[in-house]
């Protein structure tokens, strides 16, 4: 296989951070670029009000889906668990974050 | 740098498909160990991945970072403000609030921090943030133009552009003298990696009872 490459990524964000470093022209982890693509891109910054924007950023994800840019062959389950010490883990406390947090609200079970 | 395990033993009942309605038999065991990684002690550092925020939350703290219930929850700051053009966000930094060293936490930090970050959104903020100003207690952040996903950037896991170190002891130490002894605003007290590596290795436990109770996040 050529100009395959596997990669994989935990980033948090927006649909507009991901697409940044993934799909955009320049983003971090972009190699190579599609001028129907790179054009939406570009019109974002002017789509000032959440409508607009979801718009643009909702064809930008179908033609990235449409042109099979990416490939998901493995999607991270991000499995955790704890000891039964443990009575407040702080995992699922803030939404969308994987891990353990935030570690004050920590509590173990009375001794 | 030693390793902590991340202790996951999950036990996972091996039923294949034919056996669904039999009960479970025998158990298997897996760990996964992570490397703690010393740039993950460096907010300038972020890569485009969560992981590193394992130690950010820890040790250091953020303007405004992602908290039960809040998205953008305001952290070091209090508040923050947008100007109707959207080319202005202004800061105010909380008072009171000190680094590991007893050093305040200045809005000098928060543009120092601001400026070295070499992340992955590094470019990104480059292109779009024309200047950063501090003034007392506020810091003036003004775009080159509206970019309404500034505060997801700067305000959330997306990047570690929002977390601050003090200025005045990273240019005494240096980056590499910072990895190996970090000093932020986090809950933990990280005088040394080698005390943060002994956090991570006994495991949540032993982290709840070294932490220091002065240090419980003041913003919810």
């Amino acid at each position: 296989m050529k100009n395959v490459t596997l990669i994989g990524s935990g980033a948090l964000g927006n649909a507009a951070t991901r697409l940044e470093a993934w799909v955009a022209p320049g983003g971090t982890y972009v190699y190579g670029s599609y001028p129907d693509i790179d054009e939406l891109w570009r019109e974002l910054p002017a789509a000032a009000d959440q409508k607009s924007r979801g718009a643009l950023l909702e064809r930008i994800q179908r033609l990235v889906h449409d042109k099979a840019i990416f490939a998901p062959i493995w999607e991270f389950p991000s499995i955790c668990a704890h000891g039964p010490r443990v009575a407040e883990s702080g995992l699922g406390l803030i939404a969308n974050y994987p891990f353990s947090a935030p570690y004050e609200e920590l509590r173990l079970k009375g001794k | 740098m030693s390793t902590f395990l991340a202790s996951l033993v999950v036990l996972i009942s091996v039923v294949s498909a034919s056996e669904a309605l039999a009960s479970p038999e025998g158990r298997m065991s897996f760990a996964l160990q992570v490397s703690l990684a010393p740039v993950w002690f460096d907010p300038a550092d972020t890569t485009s991945t969560s992981i590193p925020f394992i130690v950010l939350y820890a040790v250091h703290d953020a303007l405004v970072k992602a908290m039960p219930g809040q998205p953008m929850a305001p952290s070091l700051a209090e508040s923050w403000t947008v100007s109707r053009d959207g080319l202005v966000y202004e800061f105010v930094l909380r008072k009171g609030v000190q680094f590991h060293n007893g050093e305040p936490v200045t809005a000098d930090d928060v543009k120092f921090s601001f400026d070295r970050y070499r992340g992955t959104a590094a470019p990104a903020f480059r292109a779009r943030v024309a200047a950063v100003e501090v003034d007392g207690q506020r810091i003036r952040f003004r775009l080159k133009q509206p970019w309404p996903d500034f505060m997801t950037y700067y305000g959330t896991p997306a990047t570690g552009a929002g977390w601050i170190v003090p200025k005045k002891y990273l240019e005494k130490v240096g980056d590499e003298g910072f990895k190996r002894a970090p000093i932020g605003a986090g809950n933990q007290d990280g005088p040394s990696a080698d005390r943060a590596s002994r956090l991570f290795q006994g495991g949540p436990g032993k982290a709840l009872e070294e932490r220091d109770p002065d240090r419980q996040r003041r913003a919810r």
